[in-house]
């Protein structure tokens, strides 16, 4: 039995493209189930060349197949520094070397009062990729940013962890969101929403509501941007 | 098995029909049950959904074979390509390779090294 590399496979698959899509059609062949073996085994090669490309998905249809195989953009690996390892906090008291390392490694208020709970959260925060923010729930306003959310809100992250976030959303789309909450304390979200002042997006985030010292935040974890165009909202 | 369902609206046309906004009940009711469907499969585990759905008949679908179906069904851990695989089936109810790849982060608390998000990205 003939192996296949993705590399293999590749050669024998014909190249296209939509508007979101890398497009690859397999022919007819005695090994197909080998050769989409070959191409699903390489799929963070082919989520990379469909990001290379500015597509959403690597889709792979077998010959008379009218639903495609589809590998999202999202898994081709990224350039970034390693991510921080994690840091152990002990549970008695706050290490003042952990402490300065993590609050050094997110953004938030020049002068903050960091308990055991809020450190906990910052360390998730440190931990991840992933762009995530801490919003005050009494007052929407997000006190607490990462550096993948600052690189990504395009904005000084200075100004963006004093943001009130209540002018960012679609109509009744933050409201939504606090009754959710309130009902399942996490739920994964699709929507709309300003990044700044100037750049609206499609997102995918998980909402999260957690809790330190008493106060509540909704703890955001961005997996998907698409930059789109503003809507434009009636005038009241 | 017919793709129609005789479901008793329970005096519910009156919040069905603005929302449905002109268009056709049976297709916005449609709509809704895969919103619904979506909803429900979401807050389950990738286990989860394999059990309820029949590891024998889904391997049958999605090409992966039973053992590694049952053994998904029962807490493993599903590859990139099962996870591909099983969205071709589940992206019915919308749950595409994307939103299934989600999952088994929150599923199995993956290191997020591997993938990430695209570029340009932000929340609220």
């Amino acid at each position: 039995m003939k192996k296949y590399t993705c590399e293999d496979a590749l050669l024998l698959a014909i190249p296209a493209f939509t508007k979101e899509a890398l497009v690859l059609r397999l022919e007819e062949h005695p090994d197909l189930p080998l050769i989409l073996e070959a191409l699903l085994a390489g799929a963070s090669t082919l989520a990379e060349s469909a990001a290379a490309t500015k597509r959403q998905w690597c889709q792979i249809f077998l010959p008379g197949d009218s639903e495609p195989y589809e590998i999202p953009a999202a898994w081709a690996k990224k350039n970034r520094p390693s991510p921080k390892k994690a840091i152990k906090i002990p549970s008695s008291a706050i290490n003042p070397q952990t402490f300065e390392r993590i609050s050094s490694a997110v953004y938030g208020p020049s002068h903050p009062v960091i308990n055991k709970d809020l450190l906990h959260i910052l360390e998730r925060m440190v931990e991840t990729e992933r762009p995530m923010s801490l919003v005050r729930m009494n007052d929407d306003r997000q006190l607490w940013i990462n550096a993948p959310m600052a690189d990504l809100l395009q904005t000084e992250p200075s100004l963006a962890t004093k943001r009130v976030m209540t002018d960012f959303w679609l109509p009744g789309e933050l409201e939504y969101i606090k009754i959710e909450l309130a009902q399942t304390n996490s739920f994964y979200h699709s929507y709309q929403g300003g990044l700044n002042s100037s750049v609206w997006a499609k997102l995918e985030a998980q909402f999260e509501i957690v809790e330190a010292s008493g106060t509540q935040f909704r703890l955001v974890t961005n997996f998907y941007a698409e930059p789109t165009k503003r809507p434009i909202f009636a005038v009241k | 098995m017919p793709d129609r369902l005789n479901i008793d609206i329970e005096g519910l046309r009156e919040f069905l029909e603005p929302l449905a906004d002109g268009f056709s009940l049976s297709g916005f009711g449609g709509q809704l049950l895969k919103d619904s469907l979506y909803a429900r499969f979401y807050r389950l585990s990738i286990a989860e959904i394999v059990d309820i759905l029949d590891p024998g008949a889904l391997s049958e679908k999605c090409g992966i074979d039973f053992e590694r179906m049952a053994a998904i069904a029962t807490g493993e851990r599903p590859t990139d390509s099962e996870i591909v695989k099983l969205s071709r089936i589940l992206r019915k109810v919308g749950l595409n390779s994307k939103v299934l790849s989600t999952m088994r982060e929150r599923d199995y608390h993956d290191s997020l090294e591997d993938h990430h998000c695209h570029s340009g990205a932000s929340c609220l």
